[in-house]
């Protein structure tokens, strides 16, 4: 494991010691080496094989929005590469500082500043943890509504800067949905306060920052919408005989206006998984399916990933069907309606009730999959999600090829969740064995490639919600096309000295781009 | 090095570092290397060789409060505390530890505790002579920090005691007040296990051994067997053993105890000895009022900023982490914290102008005033 000595010049140092006094910075290796990566798997991968991704030459903790200010204002005087951190949750490696220079860590800026009841606002501190945010305003009896699974270890400026989704998108929105102002400190050193214009016309300058992954701005504070606590939530659970079908149903109930807080449609791997975890109204299963949940242990599983195919045909074949857990909230009678139509929707179309169990289940270990991560690596496999998106005419077929495409190189298995009334994101989640350093990160980088060119070509989009960072960049060309010429202006407007988050999102220089993935 | 522990430090370096909004130190810092995920990765690379154990690893075992707030959010349930004593004992095995941490132990070594101060002799002057001298095989150990920093809950227990006719308990009357806590969480354990015979030997005369604080609890009852010291079911904490009189005896309350209070649990209350309803129903016993709680209370409970030893090297961020748990009593407007810890008493004291804070024995004593025969 090889940290290189930071590069900063003494006078950039000395004016940063007299901004943020001595506990506000840090050169030292151990705190850098904890700064090399935040939570994507090819860094843990790296992990994995005691190597390291590259270093930051600093770390600094600013404390309010002039601070940030006069940070980067130093940095541009001095040229030095600024790399935003909130949580480090991030799994498209946004946060590497793959150029070096200077970490800026907002979680020191963690504070609600105003929390406005009359018109349903929060306005929080960017570094503060999606968590500590939404555990305030339940406190409160109001919600965010942002469930990310990450929600344990994100940060506020995390969700604005990858475009963020939670789990209950589907009734609540995306982040750049609830968002309605904002304070960014631009690259050219500026504070700018984008306006709520929400009921006004013109254009939502909040748009133009939602989404730039620290390429264009630093988040220091955000005024987001937020809603009462619901009423009741009722949960229900359909299994469908085949995703194809499955998708169709969930198409009709969100094109008749309908907005259930959850629906996960699961694969028949993933619903196997889904109905294998304890469950008290859990009915016996077949055989075969049992000893299909005994082998995907740990263990007998890297096994037979050696045949990842043979392993998703046999998988494919078990009739468990396809699971789709839906969570209704709000109004009580309102909540009874929608639930007695998409019951109803769902038997028309073939599905099997499976009662309220499997959906309350998964309510309660909503974050638990995250977890998961560590006992796969720990047992000598390796995993990994690809979040992508569609219109409703491309999900079925995307799904059906994806499979196809990449259960050749590991065992992978899909979920359908944010929904909307256009279409939806699927959630691809493949799991293969750790074959040394070298063998593994080629397989890694091989998987996404073919996946997202896959995306790219069927006519979905590549990333709903985990951001591009630097897993992506390399497609973003594709992905924007000539709109990539407005990302540029603003990009040399809003950085025009380079030193924002390079080597994330998007960049002029073909090298760069490919060098990324 | 650190073999043992190959599972947890694995699991945490794989984890997408889930137990952040859980840990003081990270809130208040914002250092990842701090977090308990960064400790464990970092130890994880000296476990494999690929870092050296030097003094800045030695130093960042002490960036913890041990309050176990990350063990509490984990769902695989990894415990940090024993990895960063593990690693804490062979910093000072091999030299490494802060010069803090030495400093400590040569303080220690004056008095054989961590005041250097003659602590039987202060003792003395809280609680009458009688209880010195009686022969009996049930006493009350009243800790270091409770004698150095809170004594008058040493005085209120036996007033107490006193108030339910409970006239057999002694003070325990050795010369040495501490359990050795503060030496074992500051990986001295060679002078831990030295002072721990000492006292085992001298403990185990008697049948019950009471005592108020949860870490010395935790200490005698749990640390003490680790080394082949037990004395197992010998040590109650004072809320275990008032309970009964609490329930049975027909005592007498005073009119003016309707104080709103706010019950703080310590972490080695709750999260070690897990004694999260026994505080609050001896409160509902004698007063007939639950006390409000914190946002974070129970098992979810936030530390004090006083835990292990994490004040010795971390002063200002200890404080700090203090006065965030502080802001909420300000908020609620309630002027009096009810505790159980002598730590986390002189913590808030410390950090707070005009607060009341309280242990429970004290505020029990306040309000009870006497048998009713």
């Amino acid at each position: 494991m090889i940290i290189e000595a930071p590069r900063i010049k003494k006078a950039f140092l000395a004016k940063i010691e007299t901004l943020l006094g001595s506990n506000g910075y840090s050169t030292k290796t151990i705190d850098r080496f904890n700064y090399t990566r935040d939570s994507n798997f090819r860094s843990t991968i790296k992990a994995y094989y005691n190597k390291t991704e590259a270093a930051p030459d600093l770390i600094v903790w600013p404390k309010n929005t002039e601070q940030v200010q006069k940070l980067v204002k130093l940095a541009i005087r001095h040229r030095v590469p600024i790399v935003p951190f909130g949580g480090g949750s991030g799994v498209s490696g946004g946060t590497i500082a793959v150029k070096g220079g200077m970490i800026i860590d907002m979680k020191r800026m963690h504070r609600i500043l105003k929390l406005d009841t009359k018109n349903l606002l929060v306005t929080a501190q960017a570094g503060m943890l999606g968590k500590i945010l939404e555990d305030e305003l339940q406190r409160q009896g109001y919600t965010l509504g942002h469930f990310p699974s990450s929600i344990l270890c994100a940060s506020l400026g995390g969700y604005l800067a990858a475009r963020s989704a939670g789990q209950q998108s589907s009734r609540y929105g995306k982040i750049e949905d609830m968002v309605r102002e904002m304070e960014v400190v631009t690259g050219r050193g500026e504070i700018v306060n984008t306006r709520d214009v929400s009921n006004t016309s013109g254009m939502d300058l909040n748009q133009i920052f939602v989404g730039s992954e620290g390429t264009l701005c630093l988040f220091t504070t955000a005024t987001l919408k937020i809603y009462p606590l619901p009423e009741t939530q009722n949960f229900q659970s359909v299994r469908f005989k085949n995703m194809r079908t499955a998708i169709e149903a969930i198409r009709r109930i969100m094109q008749l206006g309908i907005k259930p807080s959850v629906v996960r449609l699961y694969d028949k791997l993933d619903s196997l998984l889904l109905l294998s975890t304890k469950s008290p109204s859990r009915k016996k299963r077949d055989d075969l399916t049992d000893i299909l949940s005994k082998l995907i242990k740990y263990q007998s599983l890297k096994t037979a990933l050696a045949m990842p195919q043979f392993l998703s045909a046999l998988v494919h074949a078990v009739s468990t069907g396809c699971v789709v857990i839906f969570v209704f909230e709000g109004h009580k009678r309102i909540v009874k309606e929608e639930e007695r139509l998409v019951m109803e929707i769902s038997k028309n179309m073939g599905g099997e009730t499976l009662g309220p169990d499997p959906a309350k289940h998964w309510m309660e270990n909503r974050y638990r999959v995250s977890y998961e991560a560590s006992p796969l690596f720990y047992h000598g496999l390796f995993t990994d999600t690809i979040e992508v998106a569609g219109t409703w005419d491309v999900l079925p077929v995307l799904y059906k090829e994806m499979i196809k495409s990449l259960s050749q190189h590991a065992l992978i298995m899909a979920h359908l969740s944010h929904v909307y009334m256009d279409g939806g994101s699927f959630y691809f989640t493949f799991v293969a064995p750790l074959t040394g350093s070298k063998k593994t990160e080629i397989l890694y980088d091989k998987i996404w490639d073919k996946a997202m060119k896959l995306v790219q070509k069927l006519g979905g989009v590549i990333s709903h919600h985990h951001g591009i960072g630097r897993l992506k960049m390399k497609h973003m060309a594709t992905e924007w096309g000539n709109g990539a010429e407005i990302y540029l202006k603003l990009k040399h407007y809003y950085d025009p000295y380079g030193i924002m988050n390079p080597g994330k999102l998007y960049s002029a220089d073909k090298k760069i781009m490919e060098k990324a993935a | 090095m650190l073999d043992q522990f190959e599972k947890q430090l694995e699991y945490c370096t794989y984890c997408p570092r889930l137990c952040q909004s859980a840990c003081p130190v990270l809130a208040t810092e914002g250092n990842e290397a701090h977090a308990p995920w960064g400790i464990m990765q970092t130890l994880n690379m000296v476990r494999r060789g690929e870092i050296p154990f030097d003094e800045e690893i030695a130093a960042l075992s002490y960036q913890c409060l041990t309050c176990k707030a990350c063990t509490e959010q984990c769902h695989h349930g990894n415990e940090i505390p024993p990895v960063l004593h593990e690693v804490r004992k062979l910093a000072v095995k091999h030299d490494l530890a802060p010069p803090e941490i030495t400093g400590f132990l040569e303080k220690f070594h004056r008095h054989n505790n961590p005041f250097s101060k003659d602590l039987l002799q202060k003792l003395k002057k809280i609680v009458p002579a009688k209880y010195f001298q009686k022969d009996t095989p049930v006493i009350y150990f009243a800790s270091c920090t409770t004698i150095a920093q809170c004594p008058e809950v040493i005085r209120d227990t036996f007033e107490l005691f006193e108030k339910l006719k409970i006239d057999f308990v002694g003070i325990y009357p050795e010369s040495i007040q501490c359990c050795g806590y503060p030496l074992i969480t500051g990986g001295l354990e060679d002078e831990f296990v030295e002072l721990a015979e000492i006292n085992f030997n001298t403990f185990k005369q008697y049948k019950t051994i009471i005592t108020g604080s949860p870490a010395c609890v935790y200490t005698l009852r749990e640390t003490y067997k680790e080394y082949a010291l037990g004395l197992g079911s010998r040590v109650v904490s004072i809320n275990e053993f008032l309970e009964p009189y609490l329930h049975n005896i027909n005592y007498q309350i005073k009119k003016s105890i309707r104080t709103k209070i706010i019950y703080h649990d310590p972490c080695y209350s709750c999260r070690y000895l897990h004694e999260v309803d026994r505080p609050r129903e001896l409160i509902g016993q004698v007063t007939g009022i639950q006390p409000v709680e914190f946002n974070h209370h129970g098992e979810k409970t936030a530390c004090s900023g006083q835990g292990g030893c994490y004040s010795i090297m971390n002063k200002d961020v200890s404080d700090q982490i203090c006065k965030v748990r502080l802001e909420e009593v300000y908020e609620k407007n309630i002027q009096t914290i009810i505790t159980q810890c002598p730590s986390c008493i002189h913590k808030f004291r410390k950090n707070s102008n005009h607060l009341i804070i309280k242990d429970l024995v004290s505020y029990l004593n306040d309000c009870i005033e006497g048998t009713k025969d």
